[in-house]
């Protein structure tokens, strides 16, 4: 059984099944980007163990084909074993033993990414100062316990959940929120615009005056969805020892803005939904942005941003220039010059955190070797033979 | 030299087994954490001395300079507070307890002016729910305390469920705030001993 299994993975036909649905998987997730967007495309048939079908909300869905992750981790086994069960040790071989080896580094950098690296933006304006950055794709429902006089207390609830679930518990919480609807992607419109035809689904704060409408997801490169969700919040244990009351339901959406504030058991509590944050615990500020033109035209010429980083636990203050191709590193993140908005006044700065970073670098610095040495060997080889048949 | 491989791929699916473990992301669970209310206790100007990175700094750019020890200080602890766990924006920390309630004491320090009196006074004012103070105003607000050589510049407010007592100095290139943050009643029995522990600053 076991003989058979290490057969199996370390075969030439699996090498050839997995290059072979990658190449499908390929042609058929780059078609599906056309009608999902190129960002869900990536989620559901390549940062994944399968192709699920129906897509989601059916009730049921079956795996279809495997998923990029499956693939590149069958294929990244595949090769580590193949090589481990036939390899053997000759100086002639070194070339080839090398280049395997850089691929082995590249599969696994790759899947590592896929799985580890987090990308984010900062977004400031000139004069602001910010100590976390945001996912543009994910948001989050942040509920936050504002009782202390200097630190907030957040339960930060991930999209996928108010997705996924109809009731929401958690230990930090004296309530349980309840999903009355979700909008993947929606339009507001004020109430007075639908002139009393229908009802709002909120009955609290700017919600209850403004009815939702569902759209289809956005599909656009720099287009994105416009997540809402009704909540309703009823509390755990209801204070006078009889039904638990609802305390009322909330539109929360990012085009909201503002925390929404609601009182219970003494505190005050804000809910709001926003994209995902990733705090830090040092801070930047901006200084200025500039965004040069070429003389006499609109086209771009450099975009630089002046920052001021402030890290207190390791003492650090100090000015920093972010531009094109010169992007900050510190504390594992890099910080590139991503983009601006709002006449040159806000700078976005893309914020990378990639643990495996190096691992292209190095993948192609032993693959070069590997490919140096066996063309090499080969070339010295052939030299010395024509030499000989010349003498 | 040969080596073969039952066991070497045994090895490998289990990395397989241990990689598609890993596919199971954290981005989808509930997270719970602390963040100051404000941005940030203050964000002064760049230093006009320091160096501008031409080129993007290296790997190792975050770490301290050699200078970067903790700055010195010293202090009396008064009677009564205890130490309490310091968050990274943090100097120190202590806590006032009686009859139940609990006032916070914090020590924050920045290179540089730490920004103006009036933005940081705003600030506070907004975190203990008090509406902002005209900057012209603010010289009403604000009381000078001596400790020797030290001159300190405090306020004293009161919001709604909270009052909140600041003393900040600035010395040889950084500046200091001490708070003393709580419920009224106890503020109150605090605020001498607050005063002596301003007094007892030495650098």
């Amino acid at each position: 059984m076991l003989r058979k299994l290490v057969d199996l993975i370390t075969s030439l036909k699996l090498t050839i099944a997995c290059l072979a649905a990658a190449m499908v998987l390929i042609f058929a997730g780059t078609i599906a980007q056309v009608h999902l967007g190129i960002w869900e495309a990536q989620q559901r048939y390549f940062q994944s163990l399968f192709v699920w079908w129906p897509p989601e909300g059916r009730g049921f869905r079956i795996p279809i084909f495997p998923g990029g992750h499956l693939i590149g981790a069958v294929l990244l086994i595949n090769l580590i074993a193949a090589h481990a069960k036939r390899f053997h040790w000759a100086w002639r071989k070194l070339g080839i033993h090398l280049t395997h080896a850089g691929l082995i580094i590249m599969l696994a950098g790759g899947l590592f990414t896929d799985l580890f690296a987090v990308e984010s933006h900062m977004r400031l304006a000139q004069g602001d100062t910010k100590n976390y950055s945001e996912d543009p794709r994910r948001m989050e429902l942040a509920v936050i316990d504002t009782a202390d006089a200097e630190l907030d207390q957040v339960t930060a609830i991930p999209e996928a959940l108010l997705r996924r679930s109809r009731v929401i518990e958690h230990q930090s919480l004296p309530f349980r929120i309840v999903v009355k609807n979700f909008y993947q992607n929606s339009r507001l419109h004020p109430l007075s615009e639908t002139g009393g035809a229908i009802k709002p689904i909120a009955n609290q704060g700017p919600g209850a005056q403004v009815v939702v409408e569902p759209v289809p997801r956005a599909t656009g490169m720099n287009d994105r969805d416009l997540v809402s969700a009704a909540l309703e919040i009823i509390p755990i244990q209801s204070t006078d020892g009889g039904a638990q009351r609802s305390l009322g339901t909330w539109l929360v959406s990012d085009a909201l803005g503002a925390p929404q504030t609601f009182s219970y058991a003494g505190r005050t509590w804000q809910l709001m939904l926003r994209p995902a944050r990733y705090y830090k615990p040092y801070s930047v500020t901006l200084q200025k942005f500039t965004h040069e033109r070429y003389v006499g035209t609109e086209i771009p010429k450099n975009f630089a941003s002046r920052i001021t980083l402030i890290d207190p636990e390791q003492a650090v203050n100090r000015a920093v220039l972010i531009y094109m191709n010169h992007p900050l590193r510190y504390r594992g993140e890099t910080y590139y010059q991503a983009g601006f908005e709002k006449d040159d006044q806000t700078s976005i700065l893309q914020v990378v955190r990639n643990p495996s970073f190096i691992a292209p670098y190095i993948a192609c610095i032993v693959v070069a070797a590997g490919l140096l040495v066996q063309f090499g060997y080969h070339l010295v080889g052939f030299s010395r033979r024509r030499r000989t048949v010349i003498a | 030299m040969r080596i073969v491989g039952t066991s070497s791929a045994s090895l490998s699916a289990l990395i397989a087994v241990m990689l598609l473990g890993a596919c199971n992301r954290d981005d989808q669970q509930i997270k719970v954490y602390r963040v100051a209310k404000a941005p940030l206790e203050a964000t002064p100007p760049p230093d006009a001395a320091m160096p501008t990175n031409a080129s993007s700094p290296g790997p190792d750019s975050g770490k301290a300079p050699a200078n970067a020890e903790k700055p010195a200080i010293k202090w009396d602890i008064p009677d009564g507070w205890s130490p309490s766990p310091t968050s990274p924006m943090r100097y120190a920390s202590f806590a006032a307890e009686k009859n139940g309630e609990r006032a916070d004491i914090s020590v924050v320090t920045f290179p540089g002016d730490g920004g103006s009196d009036a933005d940081n006074v705003n600030r506070w004012r907004q975190q203990i729910g008090l509406p902002a103070v005209e900057p012209n105003s603010l010289d009403s607000l604000i009381v000078p305390l001596h400790a020797g050589e030290i001159h300190f510049s405090t306020v004293d407010m009161t919001g709604t469920n909270v009052r909140m007592l600041a003393g900040w100095t600035r010395h040889d290139g950084r500046a200091w705030f001490f708070k003393l943050t709580g419920p009224a009643t106890l503020v109150d029995q605090e605020k001498m001993k607050f005063v002596a522990f301003l007094q007892s600053v030495r650098f």
